[in-house]
């Protein structure tokens, strides 16, 4: 049996629900699902299965994704991110490419449209968003948090329109291909994509005259200093971190850095219960 | 008067299939050249612009040799079937539906290149096109020399068969 009829054999709510599809060669292909992951078919993938993958997923331009996974995954139609593993081969201490593909992550992009709704009015202000933080672990749906969020306040759900700039370095959020989000992120939010987050910052400030700067994952020390100047200039922020609450924040100290100065009002905590996802606000004042 | 049309007739039709034959050859040379400087076109823009298979394909079906121009443009519309089909049999049922004036050997190569492109590390990639690139122009030389050597033998063939045929039915 092919990947794709087993894939097609999932039970409907599976289909729905799975996140990731995990292929490694030798091992049997697995489907993620909230919080569990399950076995797609009980014969082990091979270099076959994976080149074929690759092929269909980059609409053959495998060498292409070969070329741009030093950036550690490719963004593909429809905005699903395709994640590799095999052997690298470097030039001058950089990744130039990849060869002997030995593992595929392709995760499955949700939109989950009007997950932050409920929280918009605890989010904003007469209609204006405060500055809020989102924080979760690794997969537990900070990006799909954010691009609603954005959307919601691009959109005028609060009641008022906010001109968002979003800086989408990896290209998660928006997931743009040949320049257009393949994710909606609302009809007044301009995306960067591609460029580091500080200097990214700076550009759509100085271009853009955003309202409101939404940035994915907040990692180094630069971000923390390109938040700051967006501050400055009297601009909202919305932004992720990888954590699991605030007080795993704390002891971090970049993150310990980012709440002691301030930027944030209002944090975002998601935690995954049984499989599902619950948001939580927390006044960081 | 009857006789003599229908003499006319048996040397125009013994003529035009020796001029088809040495045509055909000619052709086969011709065609066998302008894919490979086609596909020479597409090394390029893999190695240089690391571009995507279907944008390649495209910028070809308006760029390359005219002769080679159908076969591209037919990959072009079948690409919207990668996911149904593999690359290699869109490449492969895209030549063999377009009339390319390729002969059997050389369309062999073409469709060989088809099973590594897209597929796999660039180095795999352009490794097969500059195999086939070579492959190409060695039977272009092979059907210029047999174009040469046989091309006017066809042709006189055809001419003196026809000859023949009239001398022996009157």
């Amino acid at each position: 049996m092919s990947l794709r009829q087993a894939a097609l054999r999932l039970p409907a709510e599976d289909r729905l629900t799975a996140e990731e599809l995990r292929l490694r060669a030798g091992r049997p292909p697995c489907v993620v699902l909230p919080g569990r992951e399950r076995e797609l078919l009980d014969r082990a993938v091979t270099g076959s299965d994976i080149m074929s993958v690759i092929e269909i997923a980059t609409k053959a331009s495998a060498h292409w994704a070969l070329s741009n996974v030093c950036s550690g995954f490719i963004t593909i139609e429809g905005g699903h991110r395709l994640g590799l593993c095999g052997t690298a081969v470097m030039k001058e201490g950089d990744v130039m490419n990849l060869r002997d593909v030995s593992s595929v992550c392709l995760r499955i992009a949700k939109e989950n449209r009007g997950i932050a709704a409920p929280l918009l009015g605890q989010l904003t202000k007469s209609g204006v968003p405060t500055d809020t933080l989102i924080i979760a672990p690794p997969g537990g749906g900070k990006t799909t948090f954010l691009r609603d969020l954005v959307r919601l306040l691009s959109d005028g759900a609060s009641g008022t329109y906010t001109r968002v700039a979003l800086a989408d370095e990896r290209g998660e959020v928006a997931a743009c291909c040949a320049g257009v989000p393949q994710l909606d992120v609302g009809s007044r939010t301009d995306v960067l994509t591609g460029c580091p987050k500080d200097k990214a910052v700076m550009m759509l400030l100085r271009s853009m005259s955003p309202g409101l700067v939404a940035v994915d994952e907040i990692t180094a020390p630069e971000d923390l200093g390109a938040m700051r100047a967006a501050a400055n200039c009297g601009v909202r922020l919305l932004a992720t971190a990888h954590a699991e609450d605030t007080r795993d924040l704390l002891r971090r100290p970049l993150y310990k850095e980012l709440l002691e100065s301030r930027l944030f009002s209002k944090a975002v905590t998601i935690t995954v219960v049984h499989g599902k996802r619950e948001y939580r606000v927390e006044d960081l004042d | 008067m009857i006789k003599l049309l229908g003499a006319v007739l048996l040397v125009g039709v013994t003529t035009w299939v020796g001029v088809n034959a040495s045509f055909r050859l000619r052709q086969r040379e011709r065609a066998a050249r302008a894919f490979a400087s086609a596909l020479e076109q597409l090394a390029a823009e893999l190695s240089f612009e690391m571009a995507r298979i279907p944008d390649v394909l495209l910028k070809l079906s308006k760029t390359a040799p005219e002769i080679t121009r159908p076969f591209f443009h037919m990959c072009v519309n079948a690409t919207k079937q990668i996911g149904e089909l593999p690359f290699s049999v869109i490449w492969r049922e895209s030549l063999l539906k377009s009339h390319t004036g390729l002969g059997d050997e050389e369309r062999l190569e073409v469709i060989q290149a088809g099973v590594i492109l897209g597929r796999y590390g660039i180095e795999a990639q352009l490794g097969a096109v500059m195999n086939c690139i070579q492959r190409l122009r060695a039977l272009a030389d092979e059907a210029s020399v047999m174009n040469r050597d046989k091309g006017k033998v066809y042709t006189a063939l055809g001419i003196c068969s026809g000859i023949m045929a009239v001398i022996v039915l009157l």
